[in-house]
């Protein structure tokens, strides 16, 4: 009997319909990280606060049910939904801003702190000139994730987003493509106190106290 | 015991992915790994209770709902890398590349060899999760599962432990089906 035939014998009758639910899961990937990333908020929230999920939902006035799908990151939320959710837990969940925010250098007004040694450039013309090495301190809580990064990035904050760009990016594009609203930054497994980090310095930039 | 075809060509045994199905189970061992890395409290309650072992493995005191979001992103990149293998998205990529002798002094391929694999790109870097699975033949395996590694070695902790008694068996079970590959796989690699 060759190999084909035994995995026949031990083969089951069920079909897998993994394929199918990962090309949805994939395809959706986008709602479910939003409805992930509340869940995990509720759940610690709850825990720091001592909190059950019944009274939660008593909270809420929702069932314990709709509960369960928040904190498994089931739920297609509704604006009422995360109205209550928000009220319940006295927490921000949604702020829609009325315009898509633009690049504008000028507006690039704050580094964000960071934790440890930092060296700072200054973009003298197209190169980089080493100014000098100062302690920041980072609020990672701020960002979020990337598509793109290499090992060294600048921050900046723009209309109040969080705005990273990598420095291995900064040299293969002019200035006035660097900034992005809302980089996303895998940052923190980057962002230890130790590391060192290269940040890319403009006069708008301010430097945060050592 | 038994197992689920999973990806591949159907009658091709020298290529594709079985998923061990658990007597009892409603889903089988594949699925079931990604429905436990999809379930946000699942994850939250892992990363309370293994908070010394994130710390470490980060190298630095991340908090549980950081620590879940960070490994339920990389979930979500291996689960896409695999259904691209499965479509054959990317020519010339194949399970052999993903999956990698458990053993990582490992040289030659071996009969039944115990195999992992991990995302691991410019966005994951350090990998946590980790699909267990046993080389059938050239490129075929039998998926036994999947855990959160956080540690050097698999003895280490219960649940890494238990991916590794499993995978024994599972080979042991394979062995006892006749199910071995005839030729020499360092040859055909």
């Amino acid at each position: 009997m060759n190999l084909k035939d035994k995995l026949k014998d031990i083969t089951s009758e069920n079909k897998s319909t993994w394929l199918e639910d990962a090309e949805k899961n994939v395809a959706n990937q986008g709602a479910r990280k939003n409805a992930r990333r509340v869940a995990l908020r509720v759940l610690h929230i709850l825990k720091e606060r001592g909190m059950t999920q019944q009274a939660l939902a008593d909270k809420m006035d929702v069932s314990r049910q709709q509960v369960t799908k928040i904190i498994k990151g089931k739920e297609n939320f509704t604006f009422e939904t995360i109205d209550k959710l928000e009220k319940a837990l006295n927490i921000t969940l949604l702020n829609v801003p009325l315009d898509e925010p633009t690049y504008d250098p000028s507006h690039l007004s704050a580094v964000i702190p960071i934790q440890g040694s930092i060296q700072v450039r200054t973009i003298i013309g197209n190169s980089f000139d080493l100014a000098q090495t100062f302690s920041l301190k980072l609020d990672i809580g701020a960002l979020e994730k990337s598509d793109e990064f290499g090992s060294d990035l600048i921050m900046g904050r723009h209309h109040g987003h969080p705005t990273c760009v990598f420095y291995n990016q900064l040299k293969e594009h002019s200035l006035s493509t660097l900034m992005f609203n809302g980089f996303l930054l895998e940052g923190q497994e980057l962002l230890k106190p130790s590391q060192q980090f290269k940040i890319i310095a403009k006069e708008a930039f301010e430097r945060c106290p050592s | 015991m038994k197992i689920v075809h999973t990806f591949g060509v159907t009658n091709d045994p020298d290529e594709g992915l079985w998923a061990l199905e658990l007597e009892g189970k409603v889903v089988n061992e594949y699925q079931a790994i990604f429905e436990i890395w999809r379930d946000p409290e699942i994850m939250y309650e892992f990363c309370v209770e293994n908070q010394e072992d994130l710390h470490r493995k980060f190298g630095y005191p991340i908090r549980p709902p950081d620590a879940a979001d960070i490994m339920m992103d990389e979930a979500d990149e291996l689960e896409e890398m695999l259904m691209n293998l499965a479509k054959k998205k990317f020519p010339g990529t194949n399970l052999q590349q993903l999956f990698k002798p458990l053993d990582n002094n490992a040289t030659a391929l071996t009969e039944l060899q115990l195999s992992k694999g991990s995302i691991k790109n410019k966005r994951i870097r350090d990998p946590k999760l980790r699909i267990y699975a046993i080389r059938i033949a050239k490129n075929a395996y039998v998926f036994t599962g999947g855990a959160i590694k956080l540690t050097n070695r698999m003895e280490e902790r219960p649940h890494t432990q238990e991916q590794l008694v499993r995978m024994i068996n599972v080979r042991t079970w394979l062995k006892s089906q006749g199910i071995c590959y005839p030729e020499d796989l360092n040859a055909l690699s």
